[in-house]
C-alpha cells in the first residue's frame, strides 16, 4: 500500500489547477485510448468477417462459374474471368484453379505469386496461414457441376489481411490524432476551468487574509452565481456577521448594566439582520423583566413560560424556539432562564440560516455576558432590599474617596437608619418588618438620582447612600426629600396602621473627614444625633 | 463511302482473353478510324460460326475470318443475297515472313504416340468444327495420312473453343493429342508454362494453306473503292510496326479469292466426320 498512499499524498499536494489539468488529461486519454482500442478491435472483426464473408462468396461464384468452362477445357476463359475478379478486389493475393480430370490435377489457372501455389496446394477447407509474413485465409471450393456427382476440379482463393492492418494502422494513427488533439483541448479546458474556479478561490484567499488581519470591511467582488459566487456572497455576509459579532462583542465588554447591554446590542443588530429583532432578561432577585427592541408576545410568553417552569439540571438547556418567521434563543444559566432574544420576520417571511447563525452567536455572548452582570448584580446585592450590600457599599465608599482624591470632588454619605424599627419586629413580627424595610428600600430608590447616586444597605434597619460629586447641601436636600418620602409610609399591618420614620445622618468628603472609616464614624455621629433630637430627623457632621 | 454515320463493324473471334483482344486491336482501330474519317469497331465473336451468321445478316463490314470460315461465309453471302453482296479477301497477314500456315497434330512427349497411326482411338482437341487449323485442316491431314473416317478418334473430338485451350488441354494431359495453327504452342505457353513448351511435341503437320483473310463485305455499308482503301490501309501499316506486334502478324500482303480454292478440297474431306463427335463430350 505505500505506493498507493504516496500516491494519495502526491495528489493531495497538488494545486487545484493541476489536479484538474491532470484528470481532465487522464480523462481525455482514457476515453480516446479506450474509444480508439474498441474502434481498432471492432474494425478488425468487422474486416475479418466481411474477408471471411467475400472470400467464401469470390471462391463460390468462381466455382459456380467455372464448372463448365472447366469441364470444356476452356482454361484462357477461366483464365481471364478469375483475372478479371482478382483485379476488382486487391484483398485478393491469390486464385488457383485445379482441374482434376487432368492426370496431375494440373493447376490451371492462376492469379498471385508463384511460391503461394505450393503453399496452398493441400489445404482443402478454408482456413488461415501465413504466407510471405502476411496472415491470409485460404477459402476451398470444389468445382462440379451441378447434379454431376464426379469432382471437376477446385479453386482457392487467398485474401491477405495486409490491407487490414494498413487501415488499422491507419485508425489507430487518426485516434493518436484525436487523442493529442482532446489533450490540447481538455488542457485548454482545464484551463479556461481551473481559471474560473481559481480566479474566486484567489480572490476569496485575499479576503480571508484581510479578515484574518482585522480588516472587516473588505468585501470580495461577487462575479458569477455558481459555487464560487455563492461562496463568495457568503463569505462577505459572513465578514459582515463577523463585524456584528465584533461589534457586539465590544459592547458587551462596555460598563453598563443588563438593560444597557440589551438596548445597545438591539440596536446594533438590527441594523445587520431583517426583521423584528428584541431581547429580554430577567434582572434581579425577583425577575424583573428587561426588555430591549420590539416585543414579541409570542417570544415573550415562550421565555415566561421556560422561566416558569424553574430551574432545571444545568444540561437540560432549553432549545430555541424556531416559528416560520420567528426565532427566539432562551438564555440559560446555572439551571436558569435568565432571558431570550429574538428575531421575528417581517410578513412570515423565512428566516435565512446566516440570520440565525448569527442571532445564535449573538444569544451566545448576550447569555455569557448578562450571566455575569447578574452574577456581579447578585454579588453587591442586598436579597432583601435590592440596594447594594454592605461589601459594595465599602468598595464604594472607597472609590468615591480615592476619586474625591483625584479630581478634587467632594462626595456626600447619607447614612439612614428606620425609627423604632425593633417595636415592628416585636409588635408584628419579622416578616412585616422586612416589609417594611422594603418599602424604605423602595423609597430610597426613588430619590436618588438615576445611576449617579448609590444607594446600598447598611446593616439590619442602617442604610447608606453615596452622593458622588455632592456637596453637603445637595446631601441635606436629599436627605430630607427621603426622610419625607419615607414619612409619607403607610402600612397595614393585622388592621392597625402603621407609618415609619427614619432618622438620618450627613457627612461630606473630604470636608467632614479625610478618609473612610472617620467619614463613616462622623455620619453615623451624625445619625446618633439626628436619633437623639427625637428621630425623624436629619443631621450633618457640622452638627456633631 | 455512302453512309459516313454508321460506323464499321470490323468481326474477330479471339485468340485470347476479350480484354487482351481490345487492348492489342485499340491502335488498329485508331489507325482505321483517324484514316476513313469514320468510327471503326471490334466486334467480337465466340467462334467462327457465330461471324459467319453475322456476316450472313449483314452486321459486319469487315470480318478477320479464318480460311474456311471464309469459305463458308462467302457462298452463303452469294446465294443468300443474290450477288448484292460480295465478301472480298482483301488481305492475309504474314508471321515470321509467311502468308499461310498448317495445321499440326501436338501430343504430350511422354505421350506414347509417335506416329499417326498411334493416334487411332485417342481423344482429339480441337478449337471448333468451323476452326481451320485447328480442326478442318488438322481432320483433312489426318484423314488423307490414312486414319479412317470410322476410327473412335472423330468421335472423341473436343471442341474448346480456343488454340490456346487446345495447347493447355493437351499439356495437361487432359486430351491426347491437339489440333492446332503451326507454333501455337510457343505462342500460347507464357509466363509459368513457358518452360513446359519441352513436354509437347508436334506429331504431323498438314499441308499450309493461306493464312486467314481479313475481307470486306461489298454491297452494304462498304462499296468497292472501301474495300481497296481498306486493303491500302492494311498493306500500309508496314510502317507501323507497333500496331503489327500487337496485333501479333509481322505485316498483311494482298489476298485474293483464288488462293482460297483448294481448301474446298479439306472441306470435302472433314465433312467425312462432320457430326460424328459425340454431341455430349463435354466431359472427357
Amino acid at each position: 500500500m505505500p505506493f498507493f498512499r504516496r500516491a494519495h499524498d502526491f495528489i493531495l499536494s497538488l494545486s487545484i489547477r493541476w489536479k484538474i489539468f491532470l484528470s481532465m488529461m487522464l480523462v481525455a486519454i482514457g476515453i480516446t485510448a479506450g474509444v480508439g482500442q474498441f474502434a481498432v478491435w471492432q474494425q478488425e472483426e468487422v474486416i475479418k468477417r466481411n474477408v471471411e464473408s467475400t472470400g467464401i462468396f469470390i471462391a463460390s461464384s468462381i466455382s459456380d462459374n467455372i464448372a463448365k468452362p472447366l469441364a470444356l477445357s476452356q482454361y484462357f476463359e477461366i483464365r481471364e474471368m478469375i483475372s478479371s475478379i482478382a483485379k476488382k478486389d486487391d484483398r485478393i493475393r491469390l486464385i488457383t484453379v485445379t482441374d482434376l480430370a487432368t492426370p496431375r490435377s494440373e493447376v490451371v489457372a492462376v492469379v498471385g505469386e508463384e511460391s503461394w501455389i505450393d503453399g496452398t496446394k493441400e489445404i482443402y477447407s478454408n482456413r488461415v496461414v501465413q504466407m510471405g509474413g502476411v496472415e491470409q485465409y485460404i477459402f476451398f471450393e470444389p468445382v462440379q457441376i451441378r447434379g454431376v456427382q464426379k469432382l471437376l476440379g477446385t479453386v482457392r482463393v487467398g485474401m491477405s489481411l495486409e490491407f487490414m492492418y494498413d487501415r488499422l494502422k491507419l485508425t489507430r494513427d487518426s485516434m493518436i490524432a484525436i487523442m493529442i488533439i482532446a489533450v490540447a483541448a481538455a488542457l485548454l479546458l482545464a484551463f479556461v476551468i481551473s481559471d474560473t474556479v481559481l480566479k474566486p478561490l484567489r480572490s476569496l484567499t485575499r479576503g480571508i487574509l484581510k479578515i484574518a488581519g482585522g480588516e472587516f470591511s473588505h468585501r470580495i467582488e461577487v462575479e458569477g452565481r455558481d459555487e464560487t459566487g455563492v461562496l463568495a456572497a457568503m463569505f462577505n455576509h459572513m465578514t459582515v456577521n463577523l463585524m456584528t459579532l465584533q461589534e457586539i462583542s465590544a459592547i458587551l465588554n462596555e460598563e453598563g448594566g443588563p438593560q444597557e447591554v440589551l438596548e445597545s446590542v438591539i440596536a446594533r443588530i438590527t441594523r445587520s439582520v431583517a426583521g423584528k429583532t428584541g431581547a429580554m432578561v430577567f434582572h434581579g432577585l425577583d425577575g424583573q423583566e428587561l426588555v430591549a427592541g420590539g416585543p414579541d408576545e409570542t417570544a415573550l410568553f415562550y421565555l415566561r413560560q421556560l422561566r416558569s417552569a424553574g430551574r432545571r439540571e444545568v444540561d437540560q438547556r432549553p432549545v430555541p424556539l424556531r416559528e416560520p418567521g420567528r426565532l427566539c434563543f432562551p438564555f440559560f444559566s446555572e439551571g436558569e432562564v435568565t432571558g431570550g432574544i429574538w428575531l421575528a420576520a417581517e410578513s412570515a417571511a423565512t428566516i435565512g440560516e446566516i440570520d440565525e447563525r448569527l442571532m445564535s452567536g449573538v444569544a451566545d455572548q448576550l447569555e455569557t455576558t448578562l450571566s455575569k452582570l447578574e452574577f456581579q448584580f447578585r454579588a453587591v446585592t442586598d436579597a432583601m432590599t435590592g440596594l447594594y450590600n454592605h461589601r459594595y457599599f465599602q468598595q464604594e465608599i472607597s472609590r468615591l474617596i480615592d476619586r474625591s482624591h483625584r479630581l478634587g470632588r467632594a462626595f456626600t454619605l447619607i447614612m439612614a437608619d428606620i425609627d423604632h424599627f425593633k417595636n415592628v419586629n416585636d409588635r408584628f413580627g419579622h416578616p412585616q418588618g422586612d416589609i417594611v424595610l422594603r418599602a424604605v428600600a423602595g423609597a430610597i430608590k426613588k430619590s436618588i438620582r438615576g445611576k449617579i447616586d448609590v444607594p446600598c444597605r447598611y446593616g439590619g434597619e442602617e442604610f447608606a447612600v453615596l452622593l458622588p460629586d455632592t456637596p453637603i447641601e445637595g446631601g441635606k436636600i436629599f436627605a430630607e426629600r427621603l426622610r419625607r418620602a419615607v414619612e409619607e409610609l403607610s402600612f397595614d399591618f393585622d388592621g392597625t396602621s402603621i407609618r415609619c420614620t427614619i432618622s438620618i445622618g450627613i457627612a461630606t468628603f473630604p470636608e467632614a473627614a479625610g478618609d473612610k472609616r472617620p467619614l463613616i464614624d462622623i455620619a453615623d455621629r451624625a445619625l446618633y444625633m439626628a436619633k437623639e433630637s427625637g428621630r425623624n430627623n436629619v443631621r450633618t457632621y457640622r452638627d456633631v | 463511302m455512302p453512309n459516313s454515320i454508321q460506323s464499321i463493324r470490323f468481326g474477330r473471334v479471339p485468340y485470347g482473353a476479350y480484354g487482351d483482344m481490345y487492348r492489342d486491336h485499340q491502335g488498329l482501330l485508331e489507325y482505321l478510324s483517324g484514316s476513313i474519317q469514320k468510327k471503326v469497331d471490334l466486334v467480337l465473336f465466340a467462334n467462327y460460326g457465330a461471324m459467319v451468321q453475322a456476316i450472313r445478316e449483314g452486321s459486319l463490314e469487315l470480318a478477320w475470318l479464318g480460311p474456311l470460315a471464309y469459305l463458308e461465309a462467302e457462298s452463303a453471302l452469294q446465294s443468300e443475297s443474290g450477288g448484292h453482296y460480295e465478301l472480298v479477301p482483301i488481305v492475309k497477314p504474314r508471321r515470321r515472313g509467311r502468308s499461310d500456315y498448317a495445321a499440326e497434330i501436338i501430343v504430350r512427349k511422354d505421350s506414347g504416340i509417335d506416329t499417326i497411326g498411334e493416334l487411332a482411338g485417342r481423344r482429339l482437341a480441337c478449337v471448333d468444327t468451323e476452326s481451320t487449323a485447328g480442326h478442318l485442316l488438322a481432320v483433312a491431314h489426318l484423314i488423307k495420312s490414312g486414319i479412317s473416317v470410322e476410327d473412335p478418334l472423330f468421335q472423341r473430338r473436343y471442341f474448346v473453343n480456343q488454340y490456346g485451350n487446345v495447347v493447355l488441354s493437351v499439356l495437361f494431359g487432359k486430351y491426347d493429342a491437339g489440333a492446332v495453327f503451326e507454333g501455337a504452342p510457343a505462342v500460347f505457353l507464357k509466363g509459368r508454362e513457358k518452360d513446359r513448351l519441352v513436354e509437347l511435341n508436334v506429331l504431323t503437320r498438314s499441308d499450309p494453306v493461306p493464312y486467314e483473310p481479313i475481307a470486306a463485305v461489298v454491297g452494304g455499308r462498304l462499296r468497292g473503292p472501301d474495300a481497296e482503301r481498306f486493303q491500302r490501309l492494311f498493306l500500309d501499316l508496314e510502317g507501323r510496326p507497333e500496331l503489327l506486334k500487337n496485333l501479333q502478324v509481322d505485316g498483311f500482303v494482298r489476298a485474293s479469292a483464288a488462293e482460297y480454292g483448294p481448301i474446298r478440297e479439306i472441306v470435302k474431306l472433314a465433312a467425312a466426320v462432320r457430326g460424328k463427335e459425340s454431341p455430349h463430350a463435354v466431359l472427357p
